[in-house]
């Protein structure tokens, strides 16, 4: 019974949990009330005797406590007592007043008691010492009380605090209940608590290690089917990128490939045209054409005309000498030879000619042709075809001074 | 004492059997665990107001974990389970505050 005025003393502090801390004692006053409903039962026998009895050391504990904030809990002991209590007939009376009586107090015990009195202590006849020595009652009262009230295992230590210590046993007893309860007794509610607690420790572990374990197990059926659609529709843009990527890289692939023919065809280009203008040098079937002039006879107008009979019958790069024969080349007289671009050369005059052997020979050989003409020149041209002629003379050329290439149409 | 032997049997056996958690519990273990976890909270507050009832311990952790299971079921049929599951945890997590904070003014006085 001490116990339940500490309980509302202690939420007397201005916190706002206090509100709060209301609400969740749904679950601590279910237990007060229904222990309230057991302590009945056990105490029955007393109710007669010990009811009014506790309900006078409560008022007098109460008073220095706290009057104010002992009332509700007192009080809704005082119901639970009353209703439980219905069958004595003393017990109605009694409880009626007691909620008034925290007020008037220890003082003025005398107002309300003689109601209780009358039919409450009749019996005992205690009641009057009961009121001025308080203290000496309480254990008394509350020993037979107190077993159906508290927890089974707090009665000892809880109760003697508080009936020894008095005001300083509010500091004791909240840790000495929990001493209390942390002392190993096996009885039903101590392994009930155990075996609750087990289990939540058992599901506690294992929630905690399948959370770690997996995430997508403990997903529910919408979660999955979003991130399904999640995945799909990251899978369906990412395929799309990837063919927009393989689309740049094979066209880029065909860029180089184009690139690297059109270099190809450009280095062809390049060597071709070196043999035409004579910066390379040059190799294949072709003829040897000597022209021995003893006399001296044997002019530039003859050997321009044996060049042109040569580039008639197909020569494709021609060496005069030591002179590489390209558009530009000229012939001069000068003195006892010919000047070619600008080289003096004399007899014997050696052509080499790239070209189709017989074509050239023939072209050659041809009636009124440069060896009739040489002839009659009283020079002598000796012809040999060869399979492998080589024109190695390099022409040097020279950059044009003004002309320059002229932009391709459409481009 | 032996609650609490009790609760570091559970986690002992939990860590050493390891089970997989069935498909079917899968969304309400979490749930039962908190709302256990309050009732266990609960308890200890009632230990220390001295009001402690092993029959209501019993009945308010098994009817916890069964309401905070039903409501979860009932979210997850109405398609609002995750965002109920959500207020069951903020709710009791607020119940476990305060019986924390009755808890501490027993043991603290503050």
């Amino acid at each position: 019974m001490s116990d339940e005025p500490e309980q509302p003393a202690l939420p007397t502090g201005p916190d706002d949990e206090d509100a709060v801390a209301a609400e969740p004692d749904a679950d601590a006053p279910d237990g007060a009330t229904e222990e309230d409903d057991e302590a009945v039962v056990a105490p029955e026998p007393d109710a007669s005797a010990a009811a009014p009895g506790v309900a006078v050391v409560e008022d007098s504990e109460a008073g220095p406590s706290g009057a104010v904030d002992a009332e509700p809990a007192v009080e809704e002991v005082r119901a639970d007592h009353s209703a439980a209590d219905a069958p004595t007939p003393d017990a109605p009376t009694p409880d009626a007043p007691t909620p008034d009586a925290p007020t008037p107090d220890a003082p003025t015990p005398d107002a309300p008691t003689p109601d209780e009195a009358v039919t409450g202590p009749s019996p005992t006849g205690d009641e009057a010492p009961g009121d001025e020595a308080p203290g000496d009652e309480a254990p008394a009262d509350q020993a037979p009380d107190a077993p159906g009230e508290l927890d089974l295992d707090e009665v000892a230590t809880g109760t003697a605090a508080v009936a020894a210590a008095g005001e300083p046993g509010r500091r004791v007893t909240a840790r000495s209940r929990l001493a209390a309860a942390m002392r190993p007794k096996a009885n039903r509610g101590q392994m009930l608590a155990a075996l609750l607690c087990a289990g939540l420790g058992f599901g506690l572990v294992v929630q905690v290690q399948s959370n770690n374990s997996s995430d997508l197990d403990r997903l529910r059926q919408s979660d999955l089917v979003r991130l399904l659609t999640d995945v799909n529709s990251e899978a369906e843009r990412l395929s799309g990128e990837e063919q927009e990527v393989r689309a740049a890289a094979e066209k880029l692939a065909n860029q180089e490939s184009s690139g690297q023919e059109a270099q190809a065809q450009a280095r062809e280009r390049l060597l071709v045209l070196g043999i035409l203008s004579g910066t390379v040098k040059a190799t294949g079937p072709g003829i040897e054409l000597r022209i021995d002039d003893p006399t001296g006879q044997v002019g530039a107008p003859t050997l321009l005309d044996a060049l042109q009979e040569l580039r008639d019958a197909g020569a494709e790069a021609v060496q005069v000498g030591t002179v590489r024969v390209v558009a530009s080349t000229a012939f001069v007289d000068s003195g006892s030879g010919v000047e070619v671009d600008g080289r003096q050369l004399r007899p014997p005059y050696t052509y080499r000619v790239i070209g189709d052997p017989q074509t050239l020979d023939a072209a050659m050989r041809i009636p009124g042709g440069v060896l009739d003409v040489l002839e009659q020149k009283d020079a002598r041209g000796t012809i040999t075809r060869r399979d492998t002629v080589v024109v190695d003379a390099l022409h040097a050329l020279a950059t044009p001074q003004y002309a320059r290439p002229a932009p391709e149409a459409g481009s | 004492m032996i609650a609490v032997l009790g609760l570091v049997l559970g986690i002992v056996a939990g860590l050493v059997f390891e089970p997989a958690v069935p498909q079917g519990l899968q969304p309400y273990l979490p749930i039962a665990v908190v709302a256990a976890l309050d009732a266990v909270f609960g308890g200890l507050r009632a230990v220390l107001d001295g009001i402690f009832d092993d029959r209501v311990f019993t009945v308010s952790f098994l009817s916890n974990i069964i309401v905070a299971g039903l409501i979860v079921y009932l979210g997850d049929q109405l398609g609002v389970g995750s965002q109920l599951s959500t207020g069951v945890v903020v709710v009791l997590g607020i119940r476990i505050f305060s019986n924390a904070a009755a808890i501490r003014r027993h043991l603290f006085k503050a």
